[in-house]
């Protein structure tokens, strides 16, 4: 039995390889791009979120793009492109959904904390709500390139793919944003190491 | 930004120094600058603060809200296989983030301290005698509990019963009672009071009489300690 | 995206802070099983919306133990169902901890699906920090 499957499968990438799709090779080459999109399913999850902060809307986003993926999968030649590419798909699909809101004058939109948010609630902040935070408050090229960096774990040249801009900018924007984000970290450390100080001395 | 050496050798750039941190350098590249961290206390620095901030940003991510499974979906494109395949290797991957969790949480500490040196104070109004939602809140406090001790955190919290809440605290409860006494001598951050004015009330208008768990303290108003509570600006919860 | 917004509205003259503070927040903690709670719930938030027309909602409905049970259709009447499910389309967000997901629902049986948070009281206080203000039926 095992050797049947194995011999079968020897075929249909031999198949593949001289450009011949018959309907075998097709459903084989189907098969490893779902298993391949299913394995990064979390990752996606976690950019979606970075983008919008609402688990429904990231888990929609990534739903639909994986969905879009897996329709056009015959238009994708090369298959160590499928992350870039169906991340490339969730993004246009984001900004398709800010676009339609844009109708609604609402400020905070897609946004994870108000700007009307008192001050005292941002020094109760724990590391990982501050560093979401501060990402929320960079702007969307360089919020873009860090979390598909760091969040989706793409190499430079897929970053490049998925926004569709030269590696060089990758890196300077890469560059930049990380000394911003790394600004408004200590900026906030410094506003509120005093004022936290101040309300501990308060409450007792 | 770039630092100058003094045998003229050429400063490593900013880019290069993400490159580096994010493995996109050829491997030739890559043992250059590894080689110069050795001499180079000021390079290592600015690799150490840029790799802190990547797993900083990678962490912020682990604990964020998740959706349900994924069933409730309309999805016949999705093979159940697939669906199956997902599952698995998001558990591995989710256990692969945990461990690197432990590891950047102690080097987030070390420099963005502010956050974690406030305390949390968490207010738990208890004011049903339904004895299920009751131990349902207890679970619950016990799992915040226990996620402030693994954050390393701070918090307070004060649970206080007016209303029919008392009744809930009656010794005669004894998985209660129980749960009570265990959460109590685990966390000495926890404390358990109750109304006096709701007591004698239903003692005098009632004729019922509580006999509190030993762990309860009595305090002369719940009312006014729930107000003062929250001016305070502790967090309200309902249990 | 914001930014942009904010200019715009300065050159309208109209004071940002006023438009965003009329943003409500709101987390809406449900416990007890009640069986009015489904009604009462959906009342009040209808009644709030009907209420302060010129305010923007960010609404959580947060379920907290058995409440859970609340989302299943066939305790209700399809009136009231339907009615719920409205408030949902109008981004209204549910959440549950993933113990009380497992433990609560029966996962064929809910009208909608909220999305998991590891703990309950954790998520409260989070929103509570955010300037979300808290209600209880």
């Amino acid at each position: 039995m095992h050797h049947f499957y194995a011999l079968k499968s020897r075929i249909q990438v031999k198949e593949i390889a001289n450009g011949v799709e018959t309907m075998f090779s097709k459903r084989l080459r189907h098969k490893k791009l779902t298993q391949q999109l299913c394995a990064n399913r979390e990752r996606l999850y976690k950019l979606a979120y970075s983008w919008c902060g609402d688990a429904m809307l990231a888990d929609d986003l990534v739903q639909d793009a994986m969905q879009k993926a897996l329709a056009s999968f015959d238009s994708l030649k090369d298959h160590s492109k499928l992350n870039a590419w169906t991340c490339r798909i969730m993004l246009n699909l984001f900004r398709d959904c800010i676009r339609r809101k844009k109708e609604t004058v609402d400020i905070d939109d897609v946004q994870m904390f108000s700007e009307a948010d008192p001050q005292q609630h941002l020094a109760s902040l724990d590391s990982a709500q501050l560093v979401r935070f501060c990402l929320q408050k960079l702007s969307e090229k360089h919020r873009n390139v860090i979390t598909m960096v760091d969040l989706m774990g793409f190499t430079y040249e897929e970053v490049s793919m998925a926004l569709e801009i030269p590696i060089g900018t990758v890196m300077s924007r890469l560059c930049r944003g990380r000394i911003l984000l790394r600004q408004l970290l200590e900026n906030h450390q410094q506003k509120h190491a005093t004022t936290t100080n101040h309300n501990l001395r308060r409450v007792k | 930004m770039s630092t100058r050496q003094d045998d003229n050798t050429p400063a490593i750039s900013d880019e290069l120094i993400n490159a580096f941190i994010d493995r996109q350098l050829t491997a030739e590249d890559r043992q250059e600058i590894l080689a110069r961290i050795r001499t180079d206390k000021d390079l290592a620095g600015r690799i150490c603060d840029l790799q802190q901030l990547k797993e900083m940003t990678q962490s912020a991510f682990d604990n964020i809200p998740q959706p349900a499974a994924q069933q409730n979906h309309n999805t016949p494109a999705f093979p159940r296989m697939a669906a199956a395949f997902a599952l698995f290797t998001v558990g591995l991957l989710v256990g692969f983030g945990v461990m690197q969790l432990t590891k950047s949480d102690n080097q987030s500490t070390a420099t963005f301290t502010s956050a974690h040196d406030s305390i949390t104070k968490v207010l738990v109004h208890l004011t049903s005698a339904d004895v299920d939602a009751g131990m349902n809140t207890l679970i619950n406090l016990q799992q915040l509990l226990d996620s402030y001790t693994r954050k390393h955190q701070k918090v307070m919290v004060e649970v206080i019963a007016n209303g029919d809440g008392i009744k809930l605290l009656d010794s005669k409860n004894v998985s209660i009672a129980k749960r009570i006494r265990e959460l109590s001598a685990q966390h000495d951050n926890l404390t358990f009071a109750a109304c006096k004015n709701t007591i004698d009330q239903m003692r005098i208008n009632r004729g019922l009489v509580v006999n509190l768990i030993p762990q309860v303290k009595l305090i002369d108003s719940g009312v006014v300690e729930v107000i003062k509570r929250q001016n305070e600006g502790w967090t309200y919860i309902r249990g | 995206m914001v930014k942009k917004l904010l200019l715009m509205i300065a050159l309208l003259g109209i004071c940002p802070a006023a438009i965003a503070s009329h943003t409500e927040k709101i987390i809406y903690h449900l416990h007890n099983t009640n069986p009015n709670s489904y009604l009462r719930t959906i009342s009040n938030l209808e009644n709030m919306k009907k209420g302060m027309p010129d305010h923007q909602f960010r609404i959580t409905i947060l379920f907290q133990g058995k409440s859970l049970q609340l989302l299943n259709p066939a305790l209700h009447p399809a009136a009231l169902n339907k009615r719920f499910l409205k408030l949902v389309q109008s981004g209204i967000k549910l959440e549950t901890s993933r113990d009380n997901y497992q433990t609560y629902a029966h996962k064929d049986q809910l009208l909608v699906t909220p999305a998991l948070v590891p703990n309950v009281f954790d998520r409260i206080i989070e929103l509570q920090r955010q300037g979300y203000r808290y209600i209880t039926p």
